[in-house]
């Protein structure tokens, strides 16, 4: 059937990719965040989209990739990175909107098995002979893997584990490697956890172990910075985000910086 | 170059050349097969023979990471053997055999339809059995086809990403292989090493195409 305003949409989306500095549309704000906030994103964008008229477009990656995709110009109007790093990259390339960067979320680390799998009653188990695969998000750059191997460093138990380390873009396919039973072990954010039924938490890392866990978020400095962004941005830290982050089970924070 | 480099780009080299040697046997002889054989359903052995190099790579990842993954009944029958496939080196050769296996048969198939038929039939008129035919006259007359196809398919098998990530993973030192290395190493912000293994890349891609170019020259001058 022939479609001219589905025509003039893909031609809309092509210029969009086309043209060098695309100018994002009034009711329509592009959001970069960290994986693991890929669903939270997902219903808060909803919800806000219900209640504004406005759409929020989610781009859910690893927090090191998107943060060079924001670096090589990719259009994100905010980001949300999973560790204080990866902003470090955005800031330091001058492309953090002055006074909006703030951290926004804390996490907890927990080891998971695939359902069925073997119990594990703490971390020195992962040292054990039948695990021989651990999933995990690259310890040399994805927020969540530089997270667990700086606890396990701390722990003494990173010379055991190190050779065992599938590591994986994102801390998603770290959760996907062991719901699939593929790897034996992994570890990821308790948030991760509870988003997929074919994994068991076999250990939850106390928090106080683990290097500290944070999720900065920034507007992202733009020739043009939308009003819609500016609001978007404002709404995460509102009580209704709130609700929805604290029932995925994230730590709200505070404090602004 | 540090070690690590040498290290991912003596494996893909390792790996590739292995995908290659075991496909090639399967290959060749399906190709002839689909050269001088009518069957019922070889429309469909020849559509399922070229799936791979139509499908999107990523795709036939997932389908032979639920094939032999570990909780498939081939990955559970491999495990009681104390067989793994996922993740280690063998799911990259499995990936890569898989991704080359279609252009090693159809370069192989075009090179024997190319070979006259009345060399295999006087052979035939002389007594030789359909293997001896195969082995003595059929497979040297077409083996320029058959080398140029085993070259496509391992320089398909050294550029293979898709199905690699999906079944064997980014694994450094086990399961890192060069086109999967440089992403992962963009990705990381270690431009530069992904910068030397472009080069590697490079490298490679010219070495391979003059020797396809030289097997080409022969064949038209001889």
């Amino acid at each position: 059937m022939f479609r001219p305003r589905r025509i003039l949409a893909w031609v809309a989306c092509l210029g969009a990719v086309v043209s060098p500095a695309p100018a994002s549309r009034p009711d329509e704000v592009i959001v970069s965040v960290a994986s693991s906030l890929s669903d939270v994103m997902a219903e808060i964008a909803g919800e806000y989209q219900r209640t504004t008229g406005v759409t929020v477009v989610v781009n859910a990656g690893g927090s090191n990739a998107l943060a060079r995709q924001i670096v090589n110009g990719a259009p994100a109007d905010l980001f949300i990175s999973a560790d204080a790093a990866q902003m470090d990259v955005v800031e330091h390339a001058g492309l953090v909107e002055p006074g909006t960067r703030r951290d926004l979320l804390s996490n907890q680390l927990v080891i998971v098995v695939p359902k069925g799998g073997r119990a594990m009653r703490g971390p020195r188990d992962l040292v054990a002979t039948e695990i021989r695969r651990i999933a995990m998000a690259d310890p040399s750059a994805v927020p969540s893997g530089v997270y667990a191997r700086g606890y396990l460093e701390q722990q003494g138990l990173w010379p055991g584990v190190k050779d065992r380390v599938v590591p994986t873009g994102t801390v998603r396919a770290a959760l996907q490697a062991v719901a699939s039973g593929n790897a034996d072990a992994g570890i990821v954010f308790a948030t991760d956890a509870r988003t997929m039924p074919a994994v068991v938490v076999a250990y939850a890392i106390p928090r106080e172990q683990t290097p500290g866990i944070v999720y900065p978020m920034a507007l992202v400095h733009r020739a043009r910075l939308s009003p819609a962004a500016r609001a978007f941005h404002a709404h995460l830290t509102s009580p209704a985000a709130r609700d929805i982050f604290v029932r995925a089970g994230f730590f709200v924070l505070g404090d602004r910086r | 170059m540090s070690s690590d480099l040498w290290h991912i780009t003596a494996f893909t080299l390792a790996v590739a050349t292995l995908a290659t040697a075991l496909v090639s046997v399967p290959a060749i002889v399906l190709a002839w097969v689909l050269a001088r054989r009518t069957f019922y359903g070889k429309a469909l052995v020849e559509t399922i023979a070229s799936l791979p190099l139509v499908m999107p790579p990523v795709a036939t990842g997932v389908f032979l990471l639920w094939t032999v993954g570990r909780r498939s009944a081939i990955g559970r029958a491999l495990a009681t053997m104390g067989v793994e496939i996922i993740f280690t080196w063998k799911a990259v050769v499995l990936a890569m055999a898989v991704m080359g296996f279609p252009l090693l048969v159809r370069t192989a198939r075009a090179g024997f339809e190319q070979v006259n038929r009345r060399y295999e039939e006087m052979a035939a008129t002389l007594g030789a059995r359909p293997s001896r035919i195969f082995l003595t006259v059929s497979l040297p007359l077409a083996s320029r086809s058959l080398v140029a196809g085993a070259l496509l398919a391992f320089s398909r098998a050294l550029g293979e990403f898709g199905a690699t990530v999906m079944v064997a993973g980014s694994i450094p030192g086990k399961t890192l292989t060069l086109p999967v290395a440089i992403y992962t190493l963009t990705e990381t912000g270690r431009d530069e090493d992904a910068a030397m293994l472009m080069i590697v890349a490079l490298v490679i891609a010219f070495i391979a195409v003059a020797a396809s170019n030289a097997l080409q020259s022969r064949r038209t001058h001889g």
